[in-house]
């Protein structure tokens, strides 16, 4: 019988582990295919690029190819959305070299090579190096990860290279005085300062009374901070933070917090969630009749996918911050149909900037006409792109300030309508009008 | 950080915390039930709630089934899975040391965990339904329909357990099979079976309790976690293997976390819960209602 027992022991244990190995996979399925994927771009790129060469070799002798630093993490913790920016960077790209190249440089083709870094600090320090070294870029976009841009950008501006960072929201890494390193996207403070945005423009465009504001957000580092940037930016507007409720991230119920929310009866309610966290406030507000109230999201679990599908009827009405919607009227949405056409994915928020960082660098390149980095530089900095199919950021005119950041990098407010995340705000970028029950 | 105080406030969470701890007595008592019995830990006990939770879910979206109507549905699969567990991976650890009998029900949680995040992917699921949109209110409180309902569901359950365990023959020989196995088998008991029945039932509460939290909770893979938890610290809190002390213990955490977050701001919110712990551990070890013999 003992025999008997070990053998249905061994075999459960077997069974176990067979089942842990089998699904630790699946459950990081960004870690594998990344490092097949690495390879075909490059590959694919340096084919299509030996005819031009041969052609433009017999135009002029100056320059063939320009090359150009994509750094993103596509291993790692942020792999997936490395790599869905890596794309959107290709994308672009291909697009440029196919309209011919950089005119001024003789039709140079631009030849994208890759760093990964694997969303390390100091790999992405030796991976500027490396790019800026040994393969010779004239720019670098990245890096995604605040904080790996930070050591990055530092290397950067030491070995006076122009960095184009797509993401990377921290507010310092453009308040450090630096010359080579310019920002598409907007701080991190500014979600905060967009949420605000909407709500002067709901009670002033939209005729909402709003007297009384509450802050309903998780107790985390990212939840705090974005709430310090709402109570500022809630502050200098003229309006009154009536509550502040702080929760656990990982609540079982938050019942009573909503209940605290409600009891000051709030004009707008602003949020900052993860996804489970969100789940229940919105499970409570339709609980407690709050249906009623703006509840506006930091761009937290409203919108993650499969928040809506979960939710149905309750999400409705529900607001967030969101940096791209494949829903925006006009250009974002062409481009974004022709993007998924070959990736077979939209933009995200993050990769989008990735995309307008290829247009914007082609645009420096073409203006300075010139290989020397100090010319590229000072193009960057003299950049005015208006909104176009190659700059589809929900602004008018992208520029870049004394500090390298582009100050009026702004984000869309989406409203849950219909099931599906509809841009509402800014008016002259939006898909459709906000409802207000 | 607002620490704010009002009578409405704390009346409401008052009310909310007693429907929660409902919830979570009937959850505990699966768990302490299978203790009482066995003296196993079973520490995949809140993985079979999320598994509750997603049959639920199917029940109610895919064939439309009214979620109170899906209870016996759940308690019956629910015992079943239980039942099956128990043959395959529990009995033969029975006699084994403590340790080996953790590793396998932890093992079993992991294996449960990730065969959800297989199946269902991490996004948390939610049944939009109308007893979520019922409410009634005396005053300023709010009572929703459907945490009234998963309370009320919850004490019948548990008092239907008690009787069961107190009144009827297979009930007497689990209580019989807990005091002294030995002696139960030599009064003609099948002792296995008797652990098979009550492992199967453990597990068929948190069949109901997954029924009746589908209209006011979601279902994700890792949603055991905290439950299963919360549910340790009831059994513990209560006295391990007692029913009533499970009831009494699902209550005073239920008020603890509500009331907790009515006075305490964001992660000290969670304070009040286990200081109430500690001070029940260090005054009475035993726990709060001693394990009858």
């Amino acid at each position: 019988m003992s025999i008997k027992m070990n053998l249905t022991r061994m075999a459960m244990l077997a069974f176990m582990i067979l089942f842990l190995v089998g699904c630790s996979p699946a459950s990081s399925p960004t870690s594998q295919p990344i490092v097949q994927t690495n390879l075909p771009p490059i590959a694919t790129e340096v084919t299509s690029l030996k005819p031009t060469e041969i052609n433009s070799s017999q135009q002029s002798e100056q320059v063939t190819t320009i090359k150009i630093g994509a750094l993103h993490p596509v291993t790692g913790d942020a792999a997936s959305g490395g790599k869905s920016m890596r794309n959107a960077l290709t994308f672009a790209i291909d697009l440029i070299n196919k309209e011919g190249g950089i005119k001024s440089l003789n039709g140079a083709q631009i030849e994208l090579v890759y760093g990964d870094t694997q969303t390390k600090p100091d790999v992405g320090v030796s991976e500027v190096e490396r790019l800026a070294q040994k393969e010779g870029v004239l720019a670098i976009v990245g890096a995604y990860n605040s904080s790996v841009t930070k050591p990055a950008t530092q290397a950067a501006e030491r070995l006076g290279l122009p960095f184009l960072i797509d993401m990377a929201a921290s507010d310092e890494i453009t308040e450090r005085g630096y010359k080579w390193i310019f920002r598409l996207c907007p701080k991190a403070s500014w979600y905060a300062r967009d949420q605000v945005l909407f709500v002067q423009y709901l009670n002033k465009d939209m005729g909402l009374k709003v007297e009384n504001v509450a802050l309903l957000h998780e107790d985390t580092d990212w939840g705090m901070s974005v709430a310090d940037g709402q109570k500022k930016y809630l502050e200098e507007a003229g309006y009154k933070v009536a509550i502040d409720v702080t929760y656990p991230a990982n609540a079982a119920d938050l019942s009573t917090q909503v209940a605290k929310v409600k009891s000051v009866n709030p004009d707008v309610v602003l949020t900052s969630t993860y996804l489970n966290d969100a789940v229940l406030i919105a499970k409570e507000r339709e609980k407690l009749g709050m249906s009623k109230v703006p509840f506006i999201d930091s761009a937290g679990g409203t919108i993650v996918s499969g928040f809506i599908e979960s939710l149905g009827n309750t999400a409705e009405g529900l607001f967030s911050v969101l940096e791209f919607s494949p829903l925006a009227s006009g250009y974002p949405s062409q481009v974004n149909e022709e993007f998924h056409k070959v990736y077979g994915e939209d933009f995200t928020g993050n990769s989008v900037y990735s995309y307008v960082a290829g247009w914007v660098l082609a645009d420096a390149l073409e203006r300075a006409g010139s290989t020397d980095k100090e010319a590229i530089r000072n193009a960057l900095a003299s950049t005015s792109m208006p909104h176009s199919t190659k700059m589809i950021l929900p602004q008018d005119v992208l520029t870049f300030d004394q500090t390298g950041q582009n100050p009026n990098a702004s984000m869309y407010i989406v409203q849950v309508q219909g099931g599906k995340l509809i841009p509402v705000y800014p008016a002259k970028y939006a898909a459709a009008k906000v409802i207000l029950p | 950080m607002d620490i704010t105080f009002s009578l409405p406030l704390l009346l409401q969470s008052v009310v909310s915390g007693v429907f929660l701890g409902g919830v979570f007595a009937l959850i505990a008592t699966g768990l302490t039930l299978i203790w009482g019995v066995m003296k196993i830990i079973n520490f995949a006990h809140g993985e079979f709630l999320m598994v509750g939770l997603y049959l639920v879910y199917f029940l109610v979206t895919k064939l439309g089934i009214n979620p109170y109507l899906t209870i016996p549905i759940n308690f019956i699969f629910l015992f079943l899975i239980g039942a099956l567990i128990f043959r395959v991976n529990i009995q033969p650890v029975l006699k084994d040391p403590v340790m080996n009998q953790i590793l396998l029900t932890v093992g079993l949680m992991l294996v449960l965990q990730n065969l959800a995040l297989l199946f269902f992917s991490a996004t948390p699921l939610t049944y939009d339904n109308i007893y979520n949109r019922i409410t009634y209110s005396i005053g300023p409180i709010v009572f929703p329909l459907a945490n009234v309902l998963a309370f009320i569901g919850s004490l019948i359950v548990i008092l239907l357990l008690g009787l069961f365990l107190n009144r009827t023959d297979t009930g007497r020989a689990i209580r019989a099979a807990s005091q002294n196995s030995e002696a139960a088998t030599l009064m003609g008991i099948d002792v296995s079976r008797t652990y098979l029945i009550a492992f199967g039932i453990g597990s068929g509460c948190v069949g109901i309790a997954a029924s009746l939290m589908i209209t006011f909770y979601y279902v994700s893979p890792t949603v055991g976690g905290f439950l299963g938890l919360i549910a340790f610290i009831i059994v513990v809190l209560g006295g391990m293997g007692n029913i009533a002390g499970a009831l009494i213990g699902g209550l005073i955490i239920g008020l603890g976390e509500t009331v907790g977050a009515a006075l305490l701001p964001g992660s000290f919110s969670r304070l009040l819960t286990f200081l109430i712990f500690i001070f029940v551990l260090l005054f009475r070890p035993e726990g709060i209602l001693r394990r009858g013999e």
